[in-house]
């Protein structure tokens, strides 16, 4: 059963339906509440409360992307989140790491080499971690953009219409944000795999 | 080397954009024409392909379970909503109610008052009669009971003064009292002064003499004193019972109903806020 078929299911009521369509999007979400906040627990609690969220709206819903619709309402309560606890994360994102090859996009995120050396993973541990970290430096805005454009592989209308903002200021966002985790990661050069080293140091 | 954020904003827009392939076909054919020749921006370029390849190379965040909604939890949404509501709704609407209640005693609160003091009296009447007959068993009761009619009114106020200024002045204020007596007590005031001065003798003796204690004695010992003054004590007792039997009466009807709105009032109001914690 396709999509729209399971949307005008559940806004009849049909949870049987609806379910269906969190396990086709709560990959999806959770990534992103996980990395934007970087504490497990607190994703857990703001993915659910989203579907929760959108169980109840969802005769409110007019159609458009539900992807988008999940994604903003995912997007929003991480910055009310974020506002309202203002500390370092207590969980590292190292822990939720997985194994697994693919999320429910059906977007490959490079599966682990089954030939991979002990040093190959130790070198995507060290990429995995610095990348996380930089993250972590970016303002909300500029790493909930990367993250639905690049890690989530988003268009920029699709941003756009998540984040409730305007196309330019999308561009801008991503721009600035590409460029500030190009730097912080070019500090960590040293540590990256030659692959992903970045080439130069920024001056002061 | 320059690093890419010194770029200018606009050429790390277009070739971020570029690389997404959002630029527009005559900014990509300019863009692609200066790439030939600025070494930095090519460089750039590079660099910002490197960081979003690294980006989508992160790896999948496991699921730590399903966010499938239960029937109970897909059932409980909206009665817990519609709980909030009616406990806020309810909340005002009580307080609304304290209002108006309130307003209304204080308008009418002298009304009220004196509505209430009015049935008083009678109460008081009856049970004054039978506090002529028995005599005061104690120093303490009696001496309460002085307190009590000192308060009351002045004439009987004057009474322990008139008696330290000399008998005349003690047979007027007893004379006074015994007139305020039959007045508010009516028939039965009339044997009063036969069982005061038979009842006389006991109730003077006190542990320590006062100059009230002495006043009584003069009195009881009856030296010299013809005038049925003694009833002075019945009075002050029987004012006593009277502010007793009022006191309840104080608590009127609308308090009583204005504290319970008061309590409603909040007790709802914590509901709907914890009704409102329980759905976030």
């Amino acid at each position: 059963m396709d999509e729209a078929a399971l949307l005008r299911d559940a806004q009849q009521g049909d949870l049987d339906a609806f379910n269906r369509l969190v396990l086709a999007h709560q990959s999806r979400a959770y990534a992103l509440a996980a990395r934007m906040l970087g504490d497990s627990e607190a994703a857990a609690d703001v993915t659910q409360e989203s579907f929760l969220s959108l169980y109840r709206h969802l005769r409110d819903f007019r159609g458009g992307s539900l992807r988008a619709y999940i994604m903003r309402s995912v997007t929003n309560a991480c910055y009310d989140e974020l506002r309202r606890r203002k500390r370092r994360p207590s969980v590292s994102l190292d822990a939720m790491a997985s194994s697994d090859g693919e999320d429910d996009s059906g977007r490959a995120f490079e599966p682990a080499d089954p030939g991979e050396t002990p040093e190959d993973q130790l070198a995507r541990g060290e990429i995995r971690r610095a990348i996380e970290d930089c993250l972590r430096r970016l303002t909300d805005e500029q790493r909930a953009v990367v993250l639905l454009a690049d890690v989530q592989a988003m268009d920029y209308s699709e941003v756009a219409a998540v984040m409730q903002t305007a196309l330019g200021t999308v561009k801008s966002r991503l721009a600035r944000a590409r460029a500030n985790l190009r730097d912080c990661l070019a500090l960590r050069g040293e540590l990256l795999p030659e692959a992903f080293r970045l080439e130069g140091e920024p001056s002061a | 080397m320059k690093p890419s954020t010194s770029l200018p904003a606009h050429d790390l827009e277009r070739l971020s954009a570029f690389l997404d392939g959002q630029l527009s076909d005559s900014d990509r054919t300019v863009l692609l024409a200066r790439l030939q020749h600025e070494a930095a921006l090519a460089r750039a370029l590079e660099e910002l392909r490197r960081v979003r390849g690294a980006l989508r190379a992160l790896p999948p965040i496991r699921l730590p379970r399903n966010f499938t909604l239960t029937a109970e939890m897909a059932g409980r949404t909206r009665p817990r909503a519609a709980r909030g509501f009616v406990f806020a709704w309810g909340s005002a609407l009580a307080t609304l109610a304290l209002a108006a209640v309130a307003v209304t005693d204080l308008a009418g609160g002298g009304l009220m008052a004196a509505r209430v003091a009015a049935p008083a009296m009678p109460a008081a009447e009856l049970q004054m009669a039978p506090g002529l007959v028995p005599a005061p068993t104690g120093p303490e009761p009696r001496a309460a009971a002085d307190n009590q009619a000192d308060q009351t009114t002045p004439g009987e106020s004057a009474a322990p003064s008139g008696t330290l200024a000399g008998s005349d002045s003690i047979t007027e204020t007893a004379g006074a009292l015994l007139f305020a007596q039959e007045k508010s007590s009516g028939a039965t005031a009339t044997p009063a002064p036969a069982e005061a001065s038979r009842l006389g003798p006991p109730s003077s003796p006190m542990p320590t003499p006062t100059a009230e204690g002495e006043a009584l004695l003069t009195l009881g010992g009856g030296a010299g004193s013809s005038t049925p003054t003694l009833p002075a004590e019945p009075p002050r007792e029987s004012t006593a019972p009277t502010a007793v039997s009022v006191a309840p009466a104080l608590i009127s009807p609308l308090r009583l109903i204005e504290a319970g709105l008061a309590v409603l009032a909040l007790a709802l109001a914590v509901a709907a806020l914890l009704a409102r914690r329980v759905r976030r």
